[in-house]
């Protein structure tokens, strides 16, 4: 950093630059890698300048056990330092070319396992070294007497029930995973169930998760900021279940989502209802492709309506059905914009 | 840590419990009763609780309060709270917030004031075995209890010094007592009828996870009226005898209450019992024999009501009697074989007794706090709300937000829009029943939006959220989508005021200051002038143009220069405090009428209450009661008084 940036910049259009990211605390790694770094790139907030489409290699440094993981990233967007623009706002946006499943894993064990004992009110990128050089001299150690400080507020806290760090950060990480793989799809997919499964099995998932996320679970301990978005998984939970709990809102629920693939193990499934599923079921075996295609067809007819070009969408729902003549959203749409489709009983195949 | 205790706050009887080496342990006071009577008398300066209470309330009735539990929260313009003056010997009055408050000797206690008095004597006997330092407690509400019951009751918890953790349903409670220590995959149904209140919960459990499925129950429904029924036949009895109507005596009635409570216990296991009361008058004893077969006759409909209640409560659950593979009994009534044997008819099996029905509920609130200090222990408890919560929409209609039997905790949002052009303001009336119709649900509270950015009609959005807490308490919030103006509120204690045409007897203030009198003209009115104006999707709106009568209040000032002293105070400056025992809800609209000396034309301006003081000032130097109140009004027009 103490160099001369001239000389910085011709060796960066010269070679590959290297850069060294020490993230003061755990959180502040989680935070950089959960907002950007999982999704392939980074902004780095420097004043020193590199090319466009530049190559850079991140060597990025853990904190406490200084685990190290390289990245290697190609310039994607440069803000110059400017004399108007706050500093903080100037950097390069940087892509990683090389993001593997591996890596991944790494930083996400690192963060799920971490205990964050030791963090400091030091900033998110705590330091940012370039070229070949040595890392700088660590920063002197805090005083002896604020870490003792913060060692007695931590305990105080645990002493009042709060979660330690590392049971923050696995809770975090659950909240995340939650919010990223379930929350915004079906019911089933949300409560991790099959499309057939049982009421018992339904109830069984309801309850894994209720053990997980409901604020009981975590009571006092759970940091307020955490609350809201603790209740609303919750809540999230909790509809999905009901719906699925009771038979008749759960059939309606299966046709609502075009779910007729299968019989559902429910026991008190009336006579009609297992017809059409079993029929559903033996088409859907026999023409795999072809309800997967009316699916494809189905998407691109909804977009048609959603932009209002009523006759694209009635021909792609026409292909759509004649391509799986059970798709209940099918058949519904069809009928919304005003064209006639044979009733389900009397469909041969 | 301080240990957590679990409280059952019964209306009859108290309990309170820990959990020891992960066992619940029920905590006797120091000469070993494991329950305490819910009684409370005054001796001089100091609170008499419990057993010594209960032994002299023959002696001394007018001063020994108890089934308090049946009184809190409620409005004192209530059939219910009716029944009780009628059968209560200790006097009942209205308190100034609209509930009642019981005067013994020359205190005036609320139901909350008494509560918070058991449940530090609780805490004592809670800290004779663990300590001087508890302050966590969970105590337990019957399951039907509203959202300003509940409240009352944890602010009767907070005012003892404890730390309520948690509000639990009693049935709940109770089956978490039931499950304990058992790997359970049962739904079950809780049937709990003890001294005051009537409640039964049908309930999954499974994996430790204790779920309500649905809840039902009767807040007025309990021993208590039992034993006024065998009560009313002694007393008829002995008229008919003697021709003397002891209802009129409160001592003799307290003496038949007390005859009649152990005759009833008698009777569970004998087939008569023989009332002997000598000089029950003072010259005339008592000795009538009431046989088994006479008193299920005199409660057989009280029963009946009970079995109503399940039919319902099943309807609900979605469930069928055979679903259920077990019925817990709990309250001290279901001793009672009329009872067994309903419950076991109605249900079908025979109903489970292994569960102590008097500490099932204080050892099951004990256990619920070990599973929320303890994260290891997989016990979880997902309770639903018992009742249904709305706001009032156009027409009557109670538009339910968060319906009956929602898991806690819940949220919801919903958007609504105006009605008028330009409207800045839109008021929202929140209310909690089963009825269709707006008004036949009580009313919880109203506020106000303001603020709102001037448009066309159904253009604002109006984001309105509510959130119900685990302890089954309702918090709301508006919030105007385009200019990011927000009302929270968490619904104060409040009780509905009393329907038109009755006025509640209100105790006089007697503040000689400027503002003589604040007196409350039109409220009752207004309860059924505001249910007008509203439609759906559009919540009831306060348009400049609406006709119906808002509220008013009077102020008298005794001449032109105390006005002038108050309006250059305070009024010139758009905003004042009034002091009156009856304030309104924040947000309310009103016509102050200012009377100036002898003048019979008031002077008008309007106002909204910005912020109220419930709380009855108990020293001199405390702030008032009142309301603050943000005018609204023509200065000149003011001004001319001064002329």
């Amino acid at each position: 950093m103490d160099n001369d940036p001239h000389k910085d910049r011709r060796e960066a259009e010269r070679q590959e630059a290297r850069v060294k990211i020490r993230f003061a605390t755990p959180e502040a790694l989680e935070k950089e890698y959960t907002s950007n770094i999982s999704k392939g790139g980074l902004f780095v907030n420097t004043r020193k300048t590199y090319p466009l489409r530049s190559k850079v290699k991140f060597i990025m440094v853990f904190p406490i056990s200084d685990e190290v993981v390289e990245l290697t990233g190609e310039v994607v967007h440069v803000q110059e330092p400017r004399p108007d623009v706050d500093p903080s706002q100037s950097g390069i946006g940087v892509q990683f070319i090389d993001l593997t499943p591996q890596k991944r894993a790494t930083i996400e064990n690192y963060i799920a396992r971490i205990d964050k004992r030791g963090q400091a009110d030091e900033p998110e990128l705590a330091e940012f070294g370039e070229g070949e050089k040595e890392e700088p001299a660590p920063t002197p150690q805090p005083q002896k007497k604020t870490e003792f400080l913060k060692d007695a507020i931590r305990r105080a806290a645990k002493e009042m029930g709060e979660l330690s760090p590392t049971e923050l950060v696995e809770l975090k990480r659950k909240i995340k995973l939650f919010y990223a793989k379930r929350a915004n799809r079906n019911h089933y997919d949300l409560l991790g169930i099959s499309y057939t499964a049982s009421p018992e099995s339904i109830r069984n998932a309801y309850h894994k998760l209720s053990l997980n996320f409901h604020p009981d679970r975590h009571h006092k301990r759970l940091p307020p900021d955490l609350r809201p978005q603790i209740e609303d998984i919750f809540g999230k939970i909790n509809r999905a279940y009901k719906t699925l709990r009771d038979f008749d809102s759960r059939v309606e629920y299966d046709v609502s989502v075009g779910n007729w693939g299968s019989v559902p193990n429910i026991p008190e499934l009336s006579e009609e209802a297992k017809r059409l599923y079993q029929t559903r079921n033996i088409f859907a075996k026999q023409f795999p492709e072809k309800i997967e295609r009316a699916d494809e067809i189905l998407n691109e007819a909804e977009k048609a309506l959603e932009i209002g070009d009523k006759h694209e969408a009635v021909i792609k729902l026409k292909l759509a059905h004649s391509f799986d003549p059970f798709n209940e959203k099918a058949r519904k749409l069809l009928e919304e914009n005003g064209v006639k489709v044979k009733p389900l009983a009397e469909i041969e195949f | 840590m301080g240990k957590i205790i679990g409280i059952d706050l019964g209306t009859t009887n108290c309990c309170v419990a820990t959990v020891a080496d992960g066992k619940p342990m029920v905590l006797a006071d120091e000469r070993g009763f494991r329950t305490m009577p819910s009684y409370l008398t005054l001796e001089g300066e100091k609170y008499i609780v419990g057993r010594p209470a209960k032994a002299q309330a023959i002696t001394n009735p007018f001063h020994t309060v108890f089934a308090i539990k049946r009184l809190i929260g409620r409005p004192f313009e209530s059939e219910q709270i009716a029944h009780a003056i009628n059968t209560s010997a200790f006097r009942i009055e209205a308190a100034p917030d609209g509930g009642v408050a019981i005067r013994i000797e020359d205190r005036l206690l609320t139901p909350m004031d008494i509560s918070s008095v058991y449940l530090s004597t609780l805490r004592e006997i809670a800290a004779n075995h663990l300590g001087p330092d508890i302050r966590d407690a969970i105590i337990t509400v019957p399951a039907y209890f509203n959202d300003n019951q509940r409240k009352q009751t944890k602010e009767a918890g907070e005012r003892a010094g404890l730390n309520v953790l948690r509000l639990v349903n009693e049935p709940t409670a109770a089956a978490l007592a039931y499950g304990f220590g058992k790997e359970l995959d049962k739904r079950i149904a809780i049937f709990d009828l003890g001294g005051g209140t009537f409640d039964i919960s049908i309930l999954e459990i499974a994996n430790g996870v204790y779920e309500v499925i649905a809840t039902h129950g009767d807040t007025f429904l309990g021993g208590e009226d039992f034993d006024l029924r065998i009560v009313d036949y002694l007393v008829g009895e002995f008229k008919r005898t003697n021709d003397i109507d002891l209802s009129v005596d409160k001592i003799a009635l307290q003496r038949l209450k007390d005859a009649a409570e152990r005759a009833k216990i008698e009777l569970s296991t004998q087939d008569g019992s023989r009332i002997i009361l000598n000089a029950i008058t003072e010259d005339s004893d008592m000795d009538i024999t009431l046989s088994k077969e006479k008193m299920e006759n005199l409660v057989g409909d009280l029963v009946k009501k009970c079995a109503s209640v399940c039919e319902r409560v099943l309807g609900e659950s979605g469930l069928t009697k055979e679903q259920l593979d077990d019925i817990i009994l709990v309250g001290g009534m279901t001793r009672m074989p009329l009872v067994y044997n309903a419950v076991k008819d109605f249900f079908g099996k025979e109903p489970r007794k292994d569960v102590n029905p008097d500490e099932a509920i204080a050892t099951g609130a004990a256990l619920l706090a070990n599973s929320l200090e303890r994260v290891e222990e997989q016990t979880l408890l997902l309770d639903v709300t018992p009742l249904s919560l709305g706001i009032d929409s156009f027409g009557d209609i109670f538009s339910k937000l968060l319906p009956k039997n929602t898991t806690v905790p819940a949220s919801i949002m919903q958007t609504f829009t105006t009605v008028a052009d330009d409207q800045e303001k839109v008021t929202i009336h929140v209310r909690q029943g089963e009825s269709r119709k707006a008004s036949e649900n009580s009313l919880m509270g109203s506020f106000a939006l303001t603020g709102i950015r001037k448009a066309k009609k159904m253009v604002p959005k109006i984001e309105v959220t509510f959130r119900i807490d685990l302890d089954g308490i309702l918090h709301v919030s508006a919030r105007d989508a385009d200019t990011g103006q927000e009302q929270q509120i968490t619904i104060q204690n409040y009780i509905e005021p009393p329907k038109k045409g009755k006025e509640a007897p209100r105790r006089k203030g007697s503040q000689e200051e400027a503002l003589e009198e604040a007196e409350v003209i039109a409220e009752a009115d207004t309860g059924q002038a505001e249910a007008v104006a509203s439609t759906l999707p559009t919540p009831r709106e306060d348009t400049p143009k609406k006709t119906s009568a808002p509220m008013r209040i009077r102020v008298r000032y005794p001449d032109v220069q105390t006005f002038r002293t108050e309006y250059e105070d305070d009024i010139s400056k758009g905003e004042g405090f009034v002091d009156t025992e009856k304030p309104f809800s924040v947000g309310t609209e009103m016509i102050i009428e200012i009377l100036i000396g002898g003048d019979p034309n008031p002077l008008r301006i309007m106002g909204a209450v910005t912020w109220v003081t419930r709380v009855k000032p108990s020293r001199p130097d405390d702030p008032p009661q009142g309301m603050n109140i943000r005018y609204k009004f023509n200065k000149p027009e003011v001004e001319k008084v001064f002329e």
